[in-house]
């Protein structure tokens, strides 16, 4: 009897505890969390797409927009570190100079065909060309790309170079897996409509209008949780409607308009209107810190600024802070190094820099031999931000005598000048290297690799060890290097602000700064 | 008539030759090199020359122009160095976004414009005429960008009338599309409006003073037959060069207009082009756009005998 009295007794608590359960199902809070299948997203970007190959183009817009309809065979974690997309595993030799990737089985391209090891040949090779590739040269270290059998790759190099798998994870472009014969069909490159592996298929261009994707069912990935652009890549949405809106208040009205759900680029000056009006309607605001890095570059073979005690004269009037401030409005935080805050390469060395002393700066000065003469500080509108850091830079120098004239130039312009090396001093940004080693390759701008050899060296003895502790160490002596010799002044990394209503659920706003769709669902 | 129009078409060639070895010249003499904006903030001096290389940019000047000029005596604008997308499709895409939109506005223009240049040049010197004066000059001094942005907070925003962004053409949905254009063409067909009333007020007073105006009053016409029969139509002749003007300029691309309202246009197109150093697609746009301002000169010259039978072609 009492045994009867037991299982009643357990029943019933197993009943209450199902009720509950279905009670808490239904309750609004909870139901929200539950990801939901079906409907679409509208998102706006801040540029139209300009290529639709992934191979033929770096503009990030591209990149955003192809990482969901291709994959690359390896991807960035939130930490920076390596996630097996395309395959499923992969291993190097001793001396890693031989990897072997093995693919994930089953994997289709939007055509329906299964990805296998030609698929992977045919596109490194494809990325390896520079005819088609502007990064080809990236991979020229590569002698051969073997298909060993359906589903094992082995790509070999010409020497030792643990940095390779990097190369294969760039975010922009999307190394990504193509298959020959829609290629071939296209004319060799992809215009309009292209076919990659990812959770959402390409449908429609609108060239200024939208880029319309559409998920593909038959879409098989990677497993584990979403971590930056790796882990589990599932999609909820049925389409993802990409809408260029370039003028910012135009994207803020249509945000509020609903006409789009989610914004990529919430302009830091509405910030404040968010806190008092946006976000009791609704809206939610993302702020992370990015990977994207703003700097000052010296010119260390140019007149006046070959002299160091002028650059460190320079570095010491700097207040990273102020200028960080200027810049982007609070919503960014200084850093004197190359290497982001948060990545696993950055040890604590990488905060030493010139503390902000504008006697000591003018003292410098006067060791120098500085007399007043014009230094030309480059920068363009193009980017407001490069604008604001060189005035404040400006303001910071002329407030301990330097003479500094703002050169304002077209994007296209500052490009060459910084490629070509040809400037004293230019206000720059770019997307952020996740690999160090690549970023430090960035000196070569300032001319102070031709001048430090050892800084060549470390590059090369990074890009050959995947020991964690040792590149720690290499890229210290880099930063050293750098305090030492000041050719550039790293100021900050910025933020990340992007904003979405609501009803939007599951959405992480990542290093990066891609908005990833993968994940997200409505709950409208 | 037709002997006329032919030699016109026979002069086109000549003025585009000179404007595509024109636009050939400047926009290769614009600092900034493409291969280093198709590679973005993280390319190496290497990066650049290797894709200049591929791109065929470091080959001669006079040698690339002359490719350029072959491919386009052939019908080939050539292809965009970054969509790689063929450029007379892409014009073609986006030219009808700008036509439309020019066409709306003036429309739009022209209603607004014709009476009220007629009523203010008819009650000259009079409140009527001053409020008209302060209209045309608000008209052509508020900037696009502002009104534009105004509008859509407005109209958009506050009462949800009109969409803020996107585009749907009127010639896959006329009545949907029409809802998108109406906010962009009232923006542009407001300076129109302004520029050509104020042309269309100076001309009605030039006329209103002659003899023959005089003459068909005397003769005991109604003020609305003298002033709409007689006046207006010689009137027109030099309003219509304006109307032309001002119409092909703006179908050159509405930049302004075409960038606040998020139009896939012409003009805003050709202008992203600039910035990327996209040669052969600012090539193609601009040659484009001389060729459509010599044909709507070509017009607006051909409507000149209907207003003034002085006008002869020969």
């Amino acid at each position: 009897m009492s045994g009867i009295c037991f299982m009643l007794k357990k029943a019933g608590l197993v009943f209450t505890a199902m009720a509950l359960l279905l009670a808490l199902s239904l309750a609004p809070g909870f139901a929200a969390d539950k990801p939901k299948f079906g409907g679409g997203i509208t998102v706006g970007l801040n540029t139209d797409l300009t290529a639709v190959d992934p191979h033929t183009s770096v503009a990030v817009v591209n990149a955003i927009v192809l990482h969901h309809v291709f994959e690359p065979l390896l991807a960035y974690g939130e930490k920076l570190e390596l996630m097996p997309v395309a395959c499923e595993s992969w291993e190097a030799n001793k001396d890693c100079s031989v990897y072997t990737f093995h693919l994930r089985k089953g994997k289709l391209f939007h055509n329906g065909r299964e990805m296998v090891a030609e698929d992977v040949k045919f596109s490194l090779e494809r990325v390896m060309d520079p005819k088609v590739s502007p990064r080809a040269k990236h991979f020229s270290s590569v002698t051969a790309v073997e298909a060993k059998d359906k589903y094992t790759v082995v790509v070999k190099l010409n020497k030792p170079f643990a940095g390779f798998p990097h190369l294969l994870a760039y975010i922009n472009p999307v190394i990504a897996m193509v298959p020959k014969e829609e290629l071939a069909k296209q004319g060799g490159i992809f215009k309009d409509h292209p076919i990659g592996t990812g959770p959402y298929m390409f449908a429609e261009w609108k060239p200024d209008r939208y880029i319309l994707l559409k998920k593909f069912d038959k879409y098989t990935g990677p497993t584990g949780a979403r971590s930056g652009l790796g882990g589990e890549r599932i999609a909820y949405l049925d389409t993802i409607k990409l809408v260029p809106l370039p003028e910012e208040s135009v994207s803020i009205m249509a945000l509020l308009n609903k006409e789009i759900d989610l914004l990529q680029y919430f302009p830091p000056k509405y910030v404040e209107k968010y806190n008092k009006d946006y976000a009791k309607k609704g809206l939610k605001l993302n702020e992370v810190p990015g990977l994207s890095w703003y700097q000052v570059y010296f010119g260390v073979g140019k007149p006046v600024t070959n002299n160091l005690k002028f650059r460190q004269a320079c570095a010491y009037a700097i207040d990273l802070d102020k200028v960080t401030q200027a810049a982007y409005l609070g919503h960014a935080r200084s850093n004197p190094s190359v290497i982001a805050r948060g990545s696993v390469y950055r040890t604590d060395y990488h905060d030493t820099w010139y503390k902000y002393d504008p006697a000591k700066a003018k003292a410098l000065l006067k060791e120098a031999g500085y007399k007043g003469e014009p230094v030309v500080l480059d920068t363009t509108k193009k980017y407001i931000a490069m604008f604001r850091q060189a005035v404040a830079v400006q303001a910071a120098l002329q407030a301990v005598g330097v003479n500094v004239k703002l050169n304002v130039v077209e994007w296209p312009v500052l490009l060459k000048k910084c490629v070509k090396g040809d400037f004293q001093m230019l206000s720059y940004g770019a997307g952020g290297a996740p690999n160090p080693a690549l970023a430090y390759a960035y000196l070569k701008r300032s001319g102070l690799e031709d001048t430090v050899p050892r800084l060549k060296e470390i590059k090369e003895a990074a890009l050959m060890t995947a020991d964690l502790g040792q590149l720690q160490k290499l890229y210290e002596e880099a930063h050293r290097i750098t305090y030492e010799q000041v050719p550039w002044i790293q100021l900050y990394n910025y933020n990340y602000l992007q904003a979405h209503w609501n009803y939007v659920k599951g959405y992480k706003t990542i290093n990066t700064g891609f908005p990833i769709l993968w994940g997200v669902w409505l709950d409208k | 008539m037709l002997k006329y129009i032919l030699k016109r078409l026979i002069y086109l060639i000549p003025t585009l030759i000179l404007v595509a070895a024109l636009v050939f010249l400047l926009i290769h003499m614009i600092p900034g090199d493409p291969a280093a904006v198709i590679l973005g903030p993280d390319a190496t001096a290497e990066d650049v020359a290797s894709v200049r290389e591929a791109l065929g940019l470091d080959r001669p000047l006079y040698e690339q122009f002359v490719v350029w000029l072959g491919n386009l005596v052939q019908g080939d604008f050539g292809v965009s160095i970054h969509s790689k997308r063929p450029v007379i499709d892409s014009i073609g895409e986006r030219f009808p976004v700008t036509l439309c939109l020019t066409t709306l506005a003036l429309i739009f223009a022209l209603i607004i414009a014709l009476p009220s240049g007629v009523l203010a040049a008819v009650h000259h010197n009079t409140n009527k005429d001053y409020l008209f004066m302060i209209g045309t000059i608000l008209g052509v001094s508020i900037p696009g960008f502002w009104l534009g942005l105004m509008a859509l907070l407005v109209f958009s925003v506050q009462l949800g009338w009109f969409p803020s962004t996107g585009f749907v053409a009127m010639w896959e949905e006329f009545w949907e599309g029409l809802r998108y254009m109406i906010l962009p063409a009232i923006t542009l067909g407001l300076f129109m409006a302004a520029v050509v009333a104020r042309m269309v007020r100076s001309s009605m007073l030039e006329v209103l003073r002659l003899e023959y105006v005089t003459h068909a009053r005397a003769k005991g016409l109604s003020e609305w037959k003298v002033v709409t029969k007689h006046a207006l139509k010689n009137a027109f002749a030099p309003t219509l060069t304006t109307i032309g003007i001002q119409y092909g300029m703006l179908l050159g691309g509405a930049v302004v207009t075409e960038t606040v309202f998020s139009l896939p246009g012409l003009g805003k197109y050709l202008v992203v082009s600039i910035y990327m150093r996209d040669y052969p697609v600012v090539q193609g746009c601009i040659l484009f756009i001389a060729l459509v301002y010599v044909l709507i000169n070509m017009i607006v010259d051909l409507l000149y005998g209907y207003f003034d039978p002085r006008v002869q072609y020969s």
